[in-house]
């Protein structure tokens, strides 16, 4: 073999064999709930039905949400889909009271005009859920807020229930985290892609509730 | 303005056009492991090609070369398990040089500028499919006596690019990968001027 061909040869060789270096997934947050137990969606229960509360704007911002989500994953482990009939949805987002005006969102220091809450529950054998994950979330009376700020609050606490319906079932001790709560971001951060991206790929303890139809 | 163009693409006699219909084999996009090892790689694909065909001076040919294949990327878990990620078209565009090396062969080599066009913008394709990807190609194509009375010959050739998308960068990725693809096909002359 002449002198080029070889070098050529071992040119393709060091170029096939140098293998890129792998993304750190440290450091994460802790994704199992109080019990230890750990939920996320299967792939045979893709796309994820979402429903939202279709005043205001909240499926709009359930939208958004959803996208965010789902480009925390790179390989096909999570899409949703937004359904209009809250009977066949596996999660279901609410207003739990009155529904703010829509205005854009206060582009300011985050503030705590809202509150979230996101329930599942676990069937009688204890290994799977009942039903749907309902979120309701709640507008804050007491204190005067702007439309804009309750905006953005609503904006940044819809990306954070969804997160646990998703199976993020711990909050973030990271207030950088959008699973911080209250969340101080608009969007998830690094270290709650990281921790997604692992929940995707751990055994889940827990099954997903029965289909609904 | 037909008119105008048809004057003002004045192609050189001798030359000719080819397509080749193939399939085509990609070697994993992307390897990762999170919690366990997994790949991404393309299924196999159909590919199509057309190339314009001038020649130059002694055995040699220019070869401007169109290239299009598409098909569904997976993820390959290690236990066997795989998941659709979206279908992906790529589409090519190359300057080859090609020369008879017997009566029955030819060879080409080729650079050029590869896409990758994502169906959806989904998972590592969720900031598309990056920017254009310089490529190199080598195919060879055998025409023995009875396929080259029908203007047809068997054509395979590889070719190697680097493979990064943005949604892979911003997730950590700090490097391309290589990506070799091999395809395999009927070569077809379509038309040749006297």
């Amino acid at each position: 073999m002449s002198s080029f061909p070889r070098a050529a040869l071992a040119c393709v060789l060091a170029v096939a064999c140098a293998d890129p270096l792998l993304p750190s997934r440290a450091p994460i947050y802790g994704f199992a709930d109080t019990f230890g137990d750990v939920f996320h969606w299967p792939t045979n229960r893709l796309p994820v039905r979402i429903y939202a509360d279709p005043r205001g704007d909240l499926s709009a911002l359930v939208t958004r949400a959803a996208d965010l989500w789902q480009e925390q994953l790179l390989y096909g482990e999570l899409t949703t889909v937004i359904v209009k009939d809250s009977n066949h949805a596996d999660v279901i987002v609410r207003w739990s009271d009155s529904v703010p005006p829509v205005a854009a969102p206060d582009p300011g220091p985050p503030v705590t005009a809202c509150g979230g809450v996101t329930q599942g529950t676990i069937d009688s054998t204890g290994q799977a859920l009942a039903g749907p994950f309902e979120t309701e979330i709640t507008i804050l009376t007491g204190p005067v807020f702007t439309a804009e700020q309750v905006e953005a609050c609503v904006r940044r606490t819809a990306v954070h229930e969804l997160g646990h319906a998703l199976g993020l079932l711990h909050e973030a001790p990271d207030t950088l985290a959008i699973m911080y709560s209250p969340p101080r971001v608009n969007q998830p951060a690094p270290i709650d892609q990281r921790t997604v991206q692992v929940l995707y790929h751990t055994p889940p303890t827990l099954a997903p509730p029965p289909q609904r139809p | 303005m037909l008119l105008v163009a048809g004057t003002a693409i004045r192609l050189p006699a001798q030359t000719s056009f080819h397509a080749v219909l193939g399939a085509r084999y990609s070697s994993t996009l992307v390897h990762d492991s999170i919690v366990t090892a997994l790949d991404v790689r393309p299924d196999i694909a159909p590919a199509l090609a057309g190339a314009l065909d001038v020649p130059l001076t002694g055995p040699w040919k220019l070869e401007l070369l169109a290239d299009v294949s598409t098909s569904p990327v997976r993820r390959h878990d290690a236990g066997g398990f795989t998941a659709p990620i979206t279908r992906v078209w790529t589409v090519g565009m190359a300057l080859g040089l090609r020369r008879r090396l017997k009566s029955w062969l030819a060879g080409r080599g080729a650079i050029g500028g590869l896409k990758y066009l994502p169906a959806k913008p989904v998972g590592l394709f969720s900031a598309g499919g990056g920017g254009v990807i310089p490529y190199g190609s080598l195919t060879f194509d055998v025409a023995p006596p009875q396929l080259a009375r029908r203007r047809l010959a068997l054509e395979v050739g590889g070719d190697v690019h680097r493979f990064l998308t943005p949604a892979l960068r911003s997730a950590g990725f700090a490097e391309s990968r290589v990506v070799y693809r091999v395809t395999a096909g009927v070569r077809v002359d379509l038309r040749s001027a006297p």
